[in-house]
């Protein structure tokens, strides 16, 4: 099967997962008590009033007529108006997705390097000492919460030794270096949940390489070490990785509600978390949305660049 | 007088290699020492657990990282390898020595295209881009390989086994070394490619000169292509000599039993039961007291338990014997488990066992379809064995399963078992046919012990006895010889030989009609395939069990067969009695299986050549399976006509578009006595 | 045919017993540090209302953010009480919650996993798009959701983590399973005639049981992480308990004020716990032979 095909397929699958997503986001909405109406309006306000509010925002129609509103909303691009902040979701949703997208990128851009990289060393080493610290340290970075290192850093880069500022919103008007700068701080917690991970996926998949006969004939060949890792090792190690720090995406969007809740971040996480608590629909189930799409997205490229790399994979198996 | 070689290109002297495992040192080689001339080849022979792949390793200095070389030399032209710096090694190894080693799919980078794989080599030794690339060329057509340009842009997953090892040998050969060292080279590839990619080497080595070590555990193809030869047991070198020699004057009682234990062209079960050797192969790096081989040998004696025999070198030969005069007459050890009546009388004209009407069965890979079996109807009787030879792609092994019920054949197809039987998760009766599978590892449930896989069977197969549950697993596992100890175990925990026994004893546990052996012996050793081919013969005696034996071993099948039928790309295009098979008129493809299988003592068959297999998706959709490869092609016809089943005699049929008349005949000596 | 010599150093082939395992993780000195920190802690959930020094849940308003001192080892909190009496009580409400949650999603996500990777076809592939749908979004997330409509409760948060942890478990058991299935030892089952079910519980689950095991204690460090994330965003465990994910839900707003002491010691005590159960089922992992 050719690239085109299997990339379609994959498409194919991951609209009907979206699909899927958006049918159990609504149903999960439904069973959301409480109704929004009163929410919006307060305890003590008039019941013909919170009835009126509930027919204006349409909430009295049946669940499959809502649901069909909804989902052809969304594909419309019209994504409602938020009940709880009475403004378009659409613009807010952007806003805060783009802020969110420099904090990824900014902990991105430290963790994917620093990960594989040494992942590989790891690998090359494996069974010494050094090899156990750094797998030993993304272990255990890797499970802590992103709050608890977020305060320990707060703490101690932030308030102790004043290396970096605590607010993660940067000044109005502010240039990108500064506005980097006043993202590393909540960057540095999502650093230490993907390092590990990324990196022991590096390292054991390198180390299978290693292993592997074709590495032994590139040996005995008489290549040198360094020649052999460059040219024979790396390109047939690295695509799990790309693999995993696809998946990673996924993983981050929970350290993102967390660590904006922390920082008091105004993206995408903190306003799912809001959404939720304030059972504001339109925006929760769009924030859902936004995030599910995202994920199944990077997992795409993440297939995509596996499969660029690696010919067998490609041109569909064995003869 | 002892025969040394004048300037060996190499020298191995008092090689002794230990591995580290959990804090205990495991002696794995001791006092190798073998020379090889300028241009000679040498073969260095052994069964699992000898250590001929750790002497390998140890040349190239490829040792795992808890392997240790305690003590010796390795002498490459005069210069010890063993000191070598980093830097020498490094070109001693991109220009003196090469390795062919056992998988070719594996030892090749799977994301590089052949042509780098290959120029790499070439630059290494200094030439440009562009030289390279003619020089590899240029050599792939030394290897056979007629377009080198389609290679070249190929990935390694895109070849087939065949041509990789080719592909492999052309990069060995590149640097025109002093040394080419062959671990297993062929034992992944079927025996028609592998005997092809052995003459290509043979024919190359002699234009360059090249001197050759060759590690197998196939003592026929030892024999065949090397000068001397090794026999290695238990980490020692205990027979070295001229390979013609050693073969029929062995010195060390191993090597005679080894020989005997081989089924050649020339017995039969009916004749005398294979010799086998008693015991179990030593573990790898497992230490002995005195003579490693003591426990298992006929001519053992208390100094043999007890002092390990020295090297001695006399007329050309070196052993390891106290007892060397009376090696080559020892009267071989037959089995325990061998006695009783041998040979079974078959009742042709009884119904059969099995039924098998124009079976087919079609698979879907991707868009495509191909037929794995077609048109397949045979019959087996009780009693009796119908071997089943064929090379992979041939549809074995679906055919197999098929008659197991656990692949679904095509509609049409009519597979009919008597006394009938269920398919499916239902109660089954005694009789249920039974299946022996190739890989015990594989079918034997490692977390189960073995006392709860025999009791099961019994359970499901056995019927309704009064015998308590204990007491049938003990009988059942003695009659195998297993004892308490292995009921005990878990697989992992046994040996090969053990393990296969298991299988077949969880087989036994009924009273099977057909039992379909799917490769049951290609796993194993040599000496313990001996006893489980006994073992098997043994049970037909008694039982007048039948078998459909699947194997892609000749001398195996000749040896258990009463009828052969012979599979190509999914079609049978031989059947008949065993002889009339083997001895002629031949199918063109039995023609060319025979002379690709290298016998041990007498003529090597003059070999056959094909054109290269094609993919899968390449079968010819119509006309003769074998048409692309047919050395005898006579036609066009060929490729629009099925073949029709002609029959050259009473109890032979072919399927080939020849007269019966024109077919191939092989020599008297393919007969069986 | 064995046609390599291997002895390379493999910790694969033990008997499989507790004894084993037991000692094989006794030669890892991280997983019996780690072993250790994690008894304390148990030690602790069990007795620590025995042994502190003061009633964790006792109001002083007028002591409120005393700094840590001989009196009070950690200081107090905004309603002064101890918050070392708290550390160590509080650890007895993630013990109630994660392991039993664990179980739930690993047990469960056996089940699936078996069933997915024997049937395959229409089971697997309906199954597994569900489970497709809900990896998609971070488990915090659906958690947080869920929780949002059933009201966080001790119950409803053990259910919702167990459900949320169901298709990682059932995903990785699927994998094992569909690489068993290829083996012989399935053909020769079903030769024998054996069913579905027994297949899967007693041929295939002992070949994949030590996978489970290692999947179950991995997952308790995920799910301590999960239920102190869910009560540090308020949707976890309610006040008044002296839950650590809850202390810093109250505190964190008072650290740029440079009243650490009630938010710090809640998460390093976190951090010493997931950490030791990391290193705990990182040492089980190897014994299986990495």
């Amino acid at each position: 099967m050719t690239l085109g095909k299997f990339l379609l397929g994959r498409l194919g699958l991951a609209l009907l997962t979206l699909w899927l997503l958006s049918v159990l986001v609504f149903l999960a909405s439904q069973i959301l008590p409480g109704d929004v109406g009163s929410k919006i309006l307060g305890p003590t306000a008039d019941k013909g009033a919170i009835a009126a509010l509930n027919a204006e925002l349409g909430l009295d129609r049946p669940p499959l007529e809502r649901y069909i509103d909804f989902a052809t909303g969304l594909l419309r691009g019209d994504f409602g108006e938020s009940y709880s902040q009475r403004r378009a979701v659409g613009p807010l949703l952007l806003e805060s997705s783009l802020r969110s997208l420099k904090l990824a990128i900014v902990a991105f851009v430290i963790v994917v390097p620093l990960a594989v990289s040494a992942g590989v060393f790891a690998a090359m080493k494996q069974g010494r000492p050094i090899d156990r610290i750094i797998t030993t340290i993304g272990l255990s970075a890797m499970v802590v919460p992103e709050f608890v290192s977020g305060i320990i850093v707060i703490l101690i880069l932030g308030l102790w030794l004043n290396v970096f500022p605590i607010s993660a919103t940067a000044p109005a008007e502010s240039g990108l270096v500064t506005q980097i700068y006043h993202l590393i701080l909540p960057a540095i917690p999502l650093v230490f949940v993907m390092f590990g991970y990324i990196q022991r996926v590096t390292r054991a998949s390198t180390i299978e390489v290693l292993r592997s006969d074709y590495v032994r004939t590139a040996t005995l060949k008489g290549l040198n070490r360094f020649t052999v890792i460059r040219r024979h090792v790396l390109r047939n190690a690295l695509p799990s990785s790309v693999t995993v720090v696809a998946t990673q995406v996924g993983y981050m969007f929970g350290g993102l509600v967390v660590i904006e809740i922390l920082f008091n971040y105004k993206g995408i996480g903190l306003l799912l978390f809001r959404a939720t608590r304030d059972k504001d629909f339109p925006l929760l189930a769009s924030c859902v949305m936004v995030v599910g799409a995202v994920y199944l997205l990077f997992t795409l490229m993440g297939d995509l660049t596996h499969s660029l790399l690696n010919p067998r994979f490609r041109v569909g198996g064995k003869r | 007088m002892s025969s040394q070689i004048i300037n060996p290109t190499l020298s191995v002297r008092g090689l002794e290699v230990a591995y580290r495992v959990r804090g205990h040192e495991h002696t794995v080689l001791r006092d190798l020492s073998f020379d090889i001339g300028h241009g000679e080849s040498f073969g260095l022979v052994g069964e699992s657990g000898c250590g001929k792949s750790t002497a390998a390793m140890a040349i190239v200095r490829h040792l795992a990282n808890n392997a240790r070389i305690r003590q010796g030399e390795i002498l490459l032209d005069g210069e010890n390898l063993l000191e070598m710096s980093k830097a020498r090694l490094q070109s001693i190894r991109a220009e003196t020595i090469s390795m062919v080693y056992q998988e070719p799919g594996r030892a090749l980078n799977p994301s590089m295209r052949i042509e780098r794989q290959i120029t790499e080599v070439y630059e290494l030794m200094g030439l440009s881009a562009g030289d390279a690339r003619d020089a590899g060329a240029e050599m792939l057509r030394r290897v056979q390989i007629l377009n080198p340009d389609r290679v070249f842009n190929a990935y390694p997953h895109e070849l087939s086994g065949g041509m990789q090892q080719r592909v492999i040998i052309a990069m060995a050969l590149a640097t025109n070394p002093s040394l080419l060292i062959l671990d297993e080279p062929t034992t992944a590839l079927d025996a028609t490619v592998g005997a092809e990619v052995l003459d290509i080497v043979e024919e190359l080595r002699r234009q360059m000169g090249t001197s050759v070590l060759l590690i197998s555990h196939n003592l026929a193809l030892v024999s065949q292509m090397c000068d001397r030869v090794g026999i290695l047991y238990a980490g020692l070198l205990v027979d070295q000599g001229e390979s013609g020699k050693v073969f029929s004057i062995p010195r060390h009682p191993y090597t005679a039993a080894l020989i005997a234990c081989i089924p050649d062209g020339k017995t039969a079960k009916d004749g005398k039961p294979l010799a086998s050797i008693s015991g179990t192969l030593p573990k790898l790096g497992e230490a002995l007291v005195g003579c490693p081989y003591s426990d298992r040998c006929p001519l053992a004696d208390d100094r043999c338990r007890v002092e390990e025999p020295p090297s001695v070198t006399l007329e050309g030969r070196t052993f390891r014997c106290f007892h060397y005069e009376q090696a080559p007459t020892i009267s071989q050890d037959t089995d325990l488990i061998t006695d009783g009546q041998r040979g079974n009388v078959i009742d042709y004209d009884a119904p059969a066992v099995l039924t098998v009407m124009k079976a087919s069965k079609t698979f879907e890979v991707g868009a495509a379809t191909f037929k794995a079996i077609d048109d397949i109807s045979l019959e087996i009787w009780s009693g009796e064995t119908l071997g089943i030879v064929g090379e992979s792609g041939s549809g074995k092994s679906t055919l197999g399963r098929v008659i197991m019920g656990l692949i679904k054949p095509d509609p049409g197809s009519r597979i009919e078992h008597n006394p009938p039987q269920e398919t499916g998760p239902t109660h089954r009766t005694r009789s249920a046919p039974q299946m022996v599978f190739q890989n015990p590892d594989a079918s034997l449930n490692r977390r189960h012990r073995v006392k709860y896989i025999l009791g099961r069977s019994i359970k499901k197969l056995g019927g309704r006895n009064a015998v308590p549950m204990p007491d049938a697993i003990r009988k059942l596992a003695s009659d195998f010889s297993l004892g308490a100890e292995q009921l005990e175990k878990r697989p992992l925990r046994l040996s090969g030989g053990q393990k296969q026994r298991v299988a077949i004893a969880r087989s036994f546990a009924g009273d099977p009609a057909l039992v379909v052996c799917d490769e049951p012996t290609s796993a194993l050793d040599v000496s313990v395939q001996a006893s489980v081919l006994n073992l098997f013969m043994k049970l037909q005696a008694e039982n007048d069990v039948a078998y459909m034996f699947i194997s892609h071993d000749l001398g195996v099948v000749r040896y258990v067969s009463d009828r052969i039928a012979v599979m190509y790309l999914g079609k049978i295009v031989d059947m008949g009695q065993a002889d009339e098979v083997l001895a002629g008129p031949h199918h063109p493809y039995t023609e060319v299986l025979l002379s690709a299988v290298p016998t041990l003592d007498g003529p090597q068959p003059t070999r056959i050549r094909m054109a290269e297999m094609p993919a899968a998706s390449h079968r010819p959709a119509a006309g003769c399976p074998f048409q692309t490869r047919c050395p005898r092609k006579i036609g066009a016809i060929r490729e629009t006509d099925t073949p029709p089943f002609q029959p050259v005699s009473a109890n032979h049929r072919i399927r080939c578009h020849l007269a019966a008349a024109d077919l191939p005949r092989a020599g008297p000596d393919r007969t069986r006595t | 045919m064995n046609a390599t010599d291997d002895m390379t150093e493999t910790k694969a082939d033990v008997g499989g017993g507790a004894s084993d395992l037991l000692r094989q993780i006794g030669q890892s000195k991280l997983a019996v540090f780690g072993a250790f920190i994690l008894l304390f802690w148990v030690i602790c959930a069990a007795f620590g209302y025995l042994v502190v020094p003061y009633d964790p849940l006792a109001l002083d308003p007028l002591r409120s953010f005393a700094p840590p001192s001989a009196e009070h080892f950690f200081g107090t909190d905004a309603l002064g009480r101890d918050v070392f009496s708290r550390i160590i009580v509080g650890s007895r409400e993630i013990f109630l919650v994660a392991p039993i949650a664990t179980l739930l999603g690993v047990v469960m996500g056996t089940m699936v996993g078996l069933i997915m990777g024997y049937f395959r076809g229409p089971i697997d592939a309906v199954l597994g798009r569900l489970m497709d749908a809900v990896i998609s979004l971070p488990t915090v997330v659906v958690a947080l959701v869920a929780l949002a409509a059933l009201g966080p409760s001790k119950i409803t948060i053990v259910l919702v983590v167990g459900f949320v942890f169901l298709p990682y478990v059932a995903r990785t058991i699927r994998t094992a399973v569909l690489h068993e299935r290829e083996l012989e030892y399935i053909e020769a089952a079903k030769i024998r005639g054996e069913n579905a079910l027994y297949i899967m519980t007693v041929e295939i689950l002992p070949n994949v049981f030590s996978l489970v095991v290692v999947e179950a204690t991995v997952r308790l460090g995920y799910a301590i992480f999960a239920v102190t994330t869910l009560s540090f965003i308020g949707f976890g465990i309610q006040p008044p308990s002296p839950d650590w994910g809850l202390a810093i839900f109250e505190g964190y707003g008072f650290l740029a004020a440079g009243f650490w002491w009630p938010t710090l010691f809640p998460a390093l005590a976190i951090a010493s716990l997931v950490v030791s159960v990391n290193l705990l089922a990182d040492g089980i992992a190897e014994t299986r032979g990495e």
